[in-house]
């Protein structure tokens, strides 16, 4: 395996391009890429913190993050296959759409490249799947505040990035199985798709709370979709009336949770999922098991779950979520 | 501001052994001339000659490669367009150079702004000094001078009157020398007319004009020099009054060119091809009954309304009838689409081979072949394209075609060689009946006399063609028979051998003899 | 024309060239290995198969172009997958399944196809309208048949042989590509169809005039343009193993430049198909060579419309004019 040389670096700086992330790496390290859904998104700005930190805080190990420039799985596909034909020592991969990379993965196994996953616990071609938590229980525990607010009675929705965002759908499916017990909670247009678009979020929870003058609960699913709705319930001046609960990052959402729009978010970090991400991919090159009730060195993921997947691999859950209200989000700097 | 012209008779222009190379081209060759002011020339010349080129070094629009270039006596050779405007030379193109947005009086008094302001528009002078200059432009070519007219936008008046104020503007700023490139394209009788007293008036008072035209009938009318130009050199000039068509085709392409009848009647009447009958169209024609006997010519004219052009246009299945039917040998034909009159044996040559008819940037070779492909292919089904090349090149050799191989595109060549290209590719299909609709407008003399030929000897293989044309001689010379409409009938068939001009002439126009075209 | 046709292949070919060429100094060896340009030459053969259909439409003239290709593509894909499997099962008879998803796949792609030439051709709609409004069709389909989700094939090794595995070292898929881009430059160049077509497209009015039957060409053009598209969703699904009906949403504006860098001219009359898989080629070389300097992803649109500007100023400026005088040999100019 070759290694990046400063010689190379320098040239590809020469152009005008900018560079992925990077460390500087010596002869000898292996080279673990983190692919991830779309860069630019705060997200996986975020991510790429831990990616990188973990590199740097640990030798005979180059970390580095790619991603496409546009949510697109195709262009995804594009650079996992690149960097297979590269030769790379090891991937950990959010994938976009995980049946699509199924191919591409099993070849690059047998070509000897160690394959992590994050968020796609159905992918039957990963070593290893991080999951931040169990997605139903996460479902749940949004759906627990929403009808506590709402006095277990009245109406309410989810959202979900889109209906192949499997972790999404998890959610919204683990909310609507909790709120079954309720028989006056009613769910009205589940999983509506905001395609990761903030705006769009905003113009269906619009439509919605002119389709039902009434609805009080909305849960989100992508990180995107409190901030939409929130912005729509503002609007409508319905900040103390309603209860919306969803994935969010305490920066961009802070704003509405001051106002009251949005009444609480949760999230795991995803600096936290980049860096655990890594340890394991750090584990399997070693040749390291990882087991149930393992530490793996960062908050949140000291007492993991393994459990089998679908293919030969393991998933690895922890208890990673975050609650964020108006009253701590600004313990966050992100 | 142009100083007044000089005195009538002394020289205004001279060129002194200009030449011009186009890469390896030598368009111009040692071209030496003089025009007096006052004086009126008319440039001749086949397309290709150099006419173009020398009025583009004249007009400043084009550097000589040598040569010199004097104006009243003073060397300006390589003057750019604005200077050439300063020194009082004015040009009227072909395509009018007119500001389709702008008002007529804007574009009457453009060239005047463009030399005050050194090419720059923006330090205009005030509009009612443009709107005087225009004024009195546009009196001397009887125009109107109100002002609802001088506001008018160039782009909403129909081209005669365009063509008049382009001539106006040209005129507006006393020039010492008014080039005017073909002129009379689009104007009726009664309009040439008055032009031509325009040109007088110009004359008298010290500007020299120059023309460039085909038309020698009109020349002779303007009286003045022939400058006869052929690759490139001037090689006659004379008093165009004096010389005859004959001399002057000589010295224009250096052949000798048919000056009387091209047709030879035969001496048996032909047997009936194509039976028009009772053919209507509602709005376009009615009651059309002619017949088209097979190796004869039948002409067929008539002013622009009367029903000729929707008629071609059936025939060629453009415009399908509504009353009436069309018979070819027998054999009644489907007008209601190109392509099943094309395999009965009908070819329609349209009246403009660059918008309907050439495919500009295709080779010629696509052009000519391309209603015969079925014809030429190999075993496997495929286009045999040596085949093709052949046919191609069979047709360059036949319709005397001067190009550059038969791969060149067809935008390349003069509008003579694209006629005969367009020609060529129905040619090939060997029709029964071949329809030609205009097929020497905007085509030089030496061209003409090819196509006219080409047409008698399809004639004489047993072709039955219809000639479509506006060019009286052209029509007098070539057909047998001349079918004249009006107001969407046949309003009478002549026999064209011995027929007068005249005659033909009074029974297109009817009652409105001045308002006919020229053609 | 000959001459310019020539200077836009020799532009192509440098192209592809340059780009191989600078890998050697940019990337390490990986980037010219044998699996690396199997690698590229699978990713070829789906955005090429929609360059070429795109091609076809610009080329029929008439403001011609497909927006729905991709759309059709993934539709293609979602029927094949819900229909084949009744009548053969991919476990048993792996071979017949494919063939039977393959045929299910064109069949679509032909119906797809025939829509847009019936709704251009015979109706007359503009090109671009009608197509945005085919790829919402196309799309809502493929929702609505789908739900939004993924439809895993799982792994059928003949199929993912096809879409994936070299034969002789070449990929079949891309082998399959290049075949198809033969015929169908036999097609133009040889056939009467083929001809026609690029005389149309460029003087519509001219050909209708000589005869040519220009509804019925539209049609048939768009028609295989539609099969163009299914083809390259059979090639996705066999890749990826699945079919989703938002795949590749950056498809369509990717094969209209692919396209024009090929020198397809937009208004119609003219293209060359080797232009447009060398177009091809040279942008997939491009992006995996992007991707192997680490070059951020959104570089890559960049250097894509740099691509575009270049090869349009190349098609703009007028070389012979900086030859000097002596050796230029010109048509004569004017007259």
């Amino acid at each position: 395996m070759k290694r990046h040389t400063p010689f190379r670096i320098a040239a590809a700086a020469a152009g005008i391009a900018m560079l992925g992330s990077g460390v500087l790496a010596q002869e000898g390290d292996k080279e673990a890429v983190t692919v991830v859904k779309v860069t630019g998104e705060n997200w996986f700005t975020r991510m790429e913190e831990g990616v990188k930190a973990y590199g740097q805080e640990h030798d005979g190990i180059a970390t580095r993050q790619v991603g496409p420039a546009r949510a697109d799985a195709a262009q995804q596909a594009a650079i996992v296959q690149d960097l297979v034909a590269q030769g790379v020592d090891a991937l950990a991969i959010v994938p976009m759409d995980p049946s699509s990379l199924e191919g591409i993965l099993r070849r690059a196994m047998g070509r000897g490249i160690t394959v992590i996953t994050h968020e796609a616990d159905n992918l039957e071609n990963t070593q290893l799947d991080l999951e931040a938590f169990d997605n139903a229980e996460f479902g749940a525990r949004f759906a627990t505040r929403i009808a506590e607010c709402m006095g277990e009675k009245g109406k309410w929705t989810s959202f979900v990035g889109s209906l192949g965002s499997l972790t999404h759908v998890q959610w919204a499916d683990g909310g609507a199985k909790y709120m079954e017990q309720f028989p006056e909670m009613e769910l009205v247009s589940p999983k509506n798709e905001s395609f990761n678009d903030a705006n769009r979020a905003y113009e269906l929870a619009r439509e919605i709370l002119r389709t039902h003058p009434d609805i009080r609960g909305f849960q989100g699913g992508s990180a995107i979709d409190v901030i939409g709705i929130g912005r729509a319930v503002e609007e409508a001046g319905l900040e103390d009336k309603t209860c919306v609960y969803g994935l969010g990052l305490p920066r961009d959402t802070s704003e509405y949770l001051e106002s009251g729009a949005v009444d609480g978010i949760s999230f795991w970090d995803p600096k936290d999922a980049g860096y655990v991400m890594n340890v394991l991919v750090d584990m399997t090159l070693k040749g390291e098991e990882v087991e149930s009730g393992m530490d793996l060195g960062v908050p949140g993921y000291e007492d993991v779950t393994v459990s089998d997947g679908p293919g030969e691999g393991k998933i690895v859950r922890g208890q990673a979520w975050v609650d964020v209200d108006a009253s701590n989000w600004k313990d966050y700097p992100f | 501001m142009p100083e007044l012209p000089a005195t009538r008779g002394t020289p205004f222009l001279e060129t002194r052994a200009l030449h011009k190379f186009y890469g390896g081209v030598h368009a111009l060759r040692g071209v030496s001339l003089t025009i007096n002011s006052g004086g009126s020339y008319h440039l001749l010349g086949e397309n290709g000659c150099g006419k173009s080129t020398l009025i583009k070094i004249i007009s400043g629009a084009q550097p000589a490669s040598s040569g010199q270039l004097l104006i009243r006596g003073q060397d300006m050779t390589g003057l750019d367009p604005i200077a050439a405007l300063d020194a009082g030379i004015e040009t009227v193109y072909q395509d009018l150079s007119l500001l389709p947005n702008l008002s007529v009086a804007e574009n009457i008094g453009l060239s005047q702004q463009l030399v005050e302001s050194s090419g720059r528009l923006f330090r205009r002078i005030s509009p009612a000094q443009i709107d005087d200059v225009a004024r009195r432009a546009l009196s001397e070519v009887n125009l109107p001078t109100d002002p609802e007219f001088l506001a008018r936008q160039i782009q909403t008046l129909p081209i005669a009157i365009r063509q008049l104020v382009a001539i106006a503007r040209a005129i507006a700023s006393k020039a010492g020398l008014v080039i005017m490139d073909e002129p009379t394209t689009s104007l009726t009788k009664r309009e040439v007319r008055n032009l031509i007293s325009v040109i007088r008036r110009l004359q008298e008072s010290g500007t020299a004009v120059l023309f460039v035209t085909h038309k020698l009938d009109e020349a002779r009318e303007i009286g003045g020099t022939g400058l006869v130009m052929r690759d490139g050199e001037l090689v006659q000039q004379c008093d165009v009054t004096q010389a005859s068509n004959a001399e002057i085709g000589l010295w224009m392409t250096g052949r000798e060119l048919e000056q009387g009848r091209y047709r030879r009647s035969p001496g048996t009447p032909p047997a009936p091809l194509m039976q028009i009958q009772g053919l209507g169209l509602k709005d376009a024609y009615r009651d059309i009954d002619l017949t088209i006997g097979a190796g004869e010519i039948l002409g067929v004219t008539g002013l622009a309304d009367s029903g000729r052009n929707d008629l071609a246009k059936s025939l060629a299945g453009l415009a399908p009838p509504d009353r009436g039917k069309v018979v070819l040998e027998g054999r009644p034909l489907d007008p209601s689409e190109p392509a099943s009159m094309i395999s009965a044996g009908i070819a329609y040559v349209p009246e403009d081979r660059l918008t309907e008819g050439l495919f500009l940037e295709k080779s010629i070779s696509a052009n000519v072949t391309m209603s015969v492909l079925d014809r030429l292919r190999n075993s496997l089904g495929l286009l045999n394209r040596r085949k093709a090349r052949a046919l191609t090149q069979k047709t360059l050799d036949e319709l005397r075609i001067v190009a550059a191989g038969t791969e060149a595109p067809v935008q390349s060549l003069s509008g003579g060689n694209q006629q005969r290209v367009l020609i060529g590719r129905w040619l090939a299909t060997s029709p029964r009946v071949l329809i030609l609709h205009g097929p020497t407008v905007g085509v030089d003399v030496g061209s003409k006399d090819t196509i006219f030929r080409i047409i008698q000897a399809q004639a004489e293989n047993g072709t039955g063609i219809m000639l479509i044309s506006d060019d009286l001689p052209e029509l007098l010379q070539n057909c047998d028979r001349i079918a004249v409409m009006r107001d969407g009938a046949v309003s009478r068939i002549f026999t064209a051998e011995g027929l007068e001009e005249e005659t033909l002439y009074n029974e297109i126009a009817g009652s409105g003899g001045e308002n006919a075209r020229e053609g | 024309m000959p001459r310019r046709a020539d200077a836009q292949l020799m532009f192509l070919v440098a192209l592809n060239a340059l780009v191989l060429l600078s890998s050697l100094i940019l990337v390490d060896r990986q980037f010219f290995s044998l699996f690396n340009f199997q690698s590229m030459g699978t990713q070829v053969p789906e955005l090429g198969l929609l360059a070429l259909g795109v091609m076809l439409a610009m080329v029929s003239g008439n403001g011609g172009i497909d927006l729905s290709g991709i759309a059709l593509a993934n539709l293609a894909g979602v029927i094949a997958f819900l229909l084949a499997p009744l009548i053969f099962s991919s476990e048993d008879a792996p071979a017949a399944f494919f063939l039977a998803f393959a045929g299910i796949a064109l069949a679509t792609g032909m119906l797809g196809g025939a829509l847009n030439g019936a709704l251009i051709g015979y109706a007359g709609m503009t090109p671009i309208i009608a197509t945005l409004g085919t790829q919402l069709l196309f799309t809502g389909l493929a929702v609505g048949l789908t739900g939004g989700s993924a439809l895993r094939l799982g792994y059928v090794q003949i199929i993912d042989d096809f879409g994936n595995m070299p034969i002789w070292g070449i990929p079949y898929s891309f082998a399959l590509f290049l075949l198809i881009a033969a015929a169908l430059a036999v097609l133009l160049k040889f056939t009467r169809f083929g001809n026609h077509l690029f005389l149309m497209g460029s003087n519509p009015k001219a050909a209708r005039f000589a005869g040519l039957r220009v509804q019925s060409m539209l049609f048939r053009t768009y028609l295989l343009a539609g099969i163009l598209a299914s083809i390259a969703g059979i090639i996705i699904a066999a890749r990826n193993s699945s079919i989703k009906w938002d795949y590749g949403s950056s498809y369509v504006l990717v094969a209209i430049l692919i396209a024009v860098m090929a020198g397809v001219r937009p208004e119609g009359g003219y293209g060359r198909v080797i232009c447009v898989v060398l177009s091809a080629m040279a942008l997939q070389i491009l992006s995996s060579l992007l991707n192997f300097m680490q070059i951020s992803n959104f570089f890559r649109d960049c250097a894509w419309g740099l691509m575009l500007l270049l090869f349009l100023a190349n098609a703009r400026v007028d070389w012979n004019a900086y030859i000097p005088a002596a050796l230029r040999g010109n048509a004569r100019q004017g007259s």
